[in-house]
């Protein structure tokens, strides 16, 4: 009887084929990518895991799910790498995919939230945070506050007022022009500052600073 | 998009206030990627759709995002209205739904998750919304649980003040409502814990073990072999003037990662030590907890067990058994079975553990018959009969003999589909088993249920367990080509 070992075996630094005189070598790891290179992949994950990650926790706010979320995010960029036409755009691209990963879970996490109570692991704030007392508290209310705005909302916020993205990469990565980016994020603004004002936690926190900002 | 601003942005605006608020709970992680989600994220992609699949998909995008938007309400809705069943057993349930072990009480959940409590142990149960898991109150007693990994999977232990939130794991826990003492001894994955004295959201990982009570608790590491369900809790370590010295935690076992930098302590998530004490010198001897005497009343079992004192099998990284099973576990598949991993085809070939299961996933071909539609359609299916888990009953591959278990019952989850327990006696031919059709997860089965022609309720019932070499699980080809994906997540024996 045939014993064998399945176990999975370390991979091996990434040996994507040699490019061509013209090809940038993100153009030769999208490009393996594309071709199901293994090595590919895992070398495209270890360069965006911590970018990933930082927008899925920035975008959903402390809690445990955060890496099932990653790993979908992964698993998206795998299969519509045949959508990036130009493989220089590789980072907004994972940016792109990312957000539109984190606005599903926070659609479905809406969802949940309508038919039942979240569990206590799950309420923003709950885990450790690094800022005390007063910035937890807000911490907590500004989760709470995002969990009021649409997905594609929260998903602006977290680009431009979070991640401090500029007008056009916000815009490339929710797929819109940037005239209607400058549009939403105006009337974002409105809502969130009307949300602040109703809540005192927030109010507080804020202190009262000028109203508004620059979209 | 890169890391550094391009800007000096001033926090003058309510909106960057409050961005700037969110990027510092959150920053940028620190140290090398996690190899294990590495390790999850290769696994999904070897069961990744078909191009061809994926394109029609796109094609069809607008009709399924019309569509789903209304589907998903519906859904979402009735989702959460379904909770885990389960089904308990050497249990009595009192009037206001709590459970009381008469003996080695189990209680056993749909998604293979399994309690085993000790003799006079009392619980109650609350099961989650989208079946997601379980709300787990210990009133007295010990509970050695193995919680079967999910993605959604939601399950915690409250103990008096304690509070024990679970993830995927094996692990005991025992609290004294008298005493007011806590005790946890994890046999594998991670818990964490918080309430009364310890810190908030002290994780425990395997081969650790906890300890408290008013104003103190202690964390130190025991032996990793997992605790069995009707064993005592191991005994602390000796009385010590001093604190212990750190250790070096031990580390998980795992299949082989990428070689990376050991992930270091993310920001935000303080490391766990060797040892965490809270506990004023000199450190007295810490008992273990005192049980509640049983009762007098006579047990009413709410399902009879062949004997009492079930065996959980310890199932190694290395498919090796041990604890009433000494043999080790494997994989085959039938003529036209197709494993993601690229296993020898009808080969018998030994299986290794994820994730602490032995999993196997791939695609079943179907048939292929003759005469089809007619009385007399033949097919292939002696040839292409499926795949099947399995394990030996002893590590020399001969028959169970004189320590041969009353009844045997295995855990496991998978693909929504009819799966088989069968059961080969040493001598006989390969073709020749002992079965039961449509098993369920958990199931105990004494021998005379498995029948040489189980697929029609016919032939010899198996007398004994004593002549049989191995059992397997086995999921059946069809009239279909279909995908199999499903793990064995526990195995115990009745002797």
């Amino acid at each position: 009887m045939l014993v064998a070992h399945l176990t999975m075996a370390a991979p091996t630094p990434p040996c994507v084929p040699a490019p061509a005189e013209s090809e940038s070598a993100g153009a030769t790891l999208v490009r393996a990518v594309r071709a199901g290179d293994r090595r590919a992949c895992f070398f495209l994950w270890s360069r965006y895991a911590g970018l990933v990650e930082r927008l899925v926790r920035r975008f959903l706010g402390p809690g445990p799910d955060y890496q099932d979320v990653c790993q979908e995010v992964f698993l998206r960029i795998f299969k519509r790498m045949g959508e990036l036409r130009d493989p220089e755009a590789l980072p907004g691209f994972v940016v792109s995919v990312t957000l539109g990963v984190a606005r599903n879970e926070a659609r479905r996490r809406r969802i949940r939230s309508i038919v039942g109570p979240l569990p206590e692991e799950a309420l923003p704030g709950s885990q450790a945070s690094p800022s005390p007392g007063e910035a937890r508290e807000a911490l907590r209310a500004l989760y709470r506050m995002l969990g009021t705005l649409s997905a594609e909302d929260r998903s602006l916020f977290v680009a431009r007022f979070i991640e401090q993205m500029e007008l056009a990469e916000v815009a490339a990565a929710h797929a819109m022009s940037l005239s209607t980016a400058k549009r939403r994020l105006g009337r974002l603004i409105a809502r969130v500052n009307a949300r602040v004002e109703a809540s005192p936690v927030l109010r507080e926190y804020v202190g009262g600073i000028g109203r508004g900002g620059a979209p | 998009m890169t890391d550094e601003r391009k800007v000096a942005i001033v926090p003058e605006t309510t909106c960057e206030r409050l961005g700037e608020l969110a990027a510092t709970s959150a920053p940028g992680a620190s140290g090398a990627p996690d190899a294990r989600q590495w390790a999850s994220i290769e696994s999904r992609l070897a069961t990744a759709d078909r191009p061809s699949l994926r394109l029609g998909l796109r094609r069809r995008w607008p009709v399924f995002a019309a569509t789903s938007v209304v589907l998903a309400c519906t859904v979402g809705w009735l989702a959460a209205r379904r909770t885990l069943s389960y089904r308990t057993e050497a249990c009595a349930v009192s009037a206001d739904g709590s459970l009381r072990s008469l003996d080695q009480g189990v209680v056993a959940f749909d998604d293979g998750t399994r309690i085993d409590l000790e003799p006079s142990s009392r619980m109650r149960i609350k099961p989650l919304a989208f079946a997601r898991g379980a709300e787990l109150f210990l009133d007295d007693g010990q509970l050695s649980l193995a919680v079967v990994h999910r993605r959604d999977a939601r399950w915690a232990v409250a103990a008096g003040p304690f509070r024990v939130q679970v993830t995927g794991t094996r692990f005991s826990v025992g609290w004294s409502e008298h005493s007011g003492r806590l005790r946890i001894v994890m046999a594998e994955g991670e818990v964490r814990v918080s309430g009364g004295p310890v810190q908030a959201d002290t994780r425990l990982r395997a081969g650790q073990a906890l300890e408290a009570e008013a104003g103190r608790f202690v964390v130190r590491d025991v032996a990793t072999a997992p605790p069995a369900p009707n064993a005592p809790a191991a005994e602390p370590a000796p009385a010590e003037a001093a604190p212990p010295a750190r250790r070096k935690v031990a580390a998980p076992r795992r299949a082989a990662a990428p070689k990376l930098a050991a992930p270091g302590a993310r920001q935000g998530e303080p490391a766990l030590p060797a040892t965490i004490e809270n506990v004023a010198p000199p450190a007295p001897p810490f008992p273990p907890p005192t049980l509640t005497p049983p009762p007098a009343a006579a047990p009413t079992p709410a399902l009879s067990l062949p004997r009492p004192g079930p065996i959980r099998v310890s199932i190694a990284a290395d498919g090796r058994l041990s604890g009433g099973v000494t043999g080790f576990a494997w994989v085959e598949g039938g003529e036209g079975t197709e494993f993601s991993t690229h296993l020898p085809k009808q080969e018998r070939v030994r299986l290794h553990t994820t994730d602490g299961q032995l999993c196997t996933h791939g695609r079943l071909a179907r048939w292929a018959c003759v005469n089809e539609g007619m009385p007399h359609v033949r097919c292939n299916w002696d040839r292409n009969w499926g795949v099947a888990i399995g394990f030996f009953v002893r590590s020399d591959e001969t028959d169970w003999g004189a320590q041969a278990a009353s009844a045997i019952g295995i855990d496991f989850r998978g693909r929504s589909t009819a799966y088989r327990l069968v059961a080969h006696r040493k001598g006989d031919p390969r073709e020749k088993v002992y079965c039961l059709e449509r098993y369920k997860s958990g199931q105990p089965v004494k021998p005379g249920q498995l029948k040489s022609k189980c697929w029609d309720d016919a032939g010899d019932a198996l007398a004994d367990f004593r002549d049989v070499e191995s059992f397997s699980l086995q999921a059946l080809s069809g009239l279909e080509y279909v995908a199999f994906r499903y793990c064995i997540t526990g195995i115990t024996i009745y002797p």
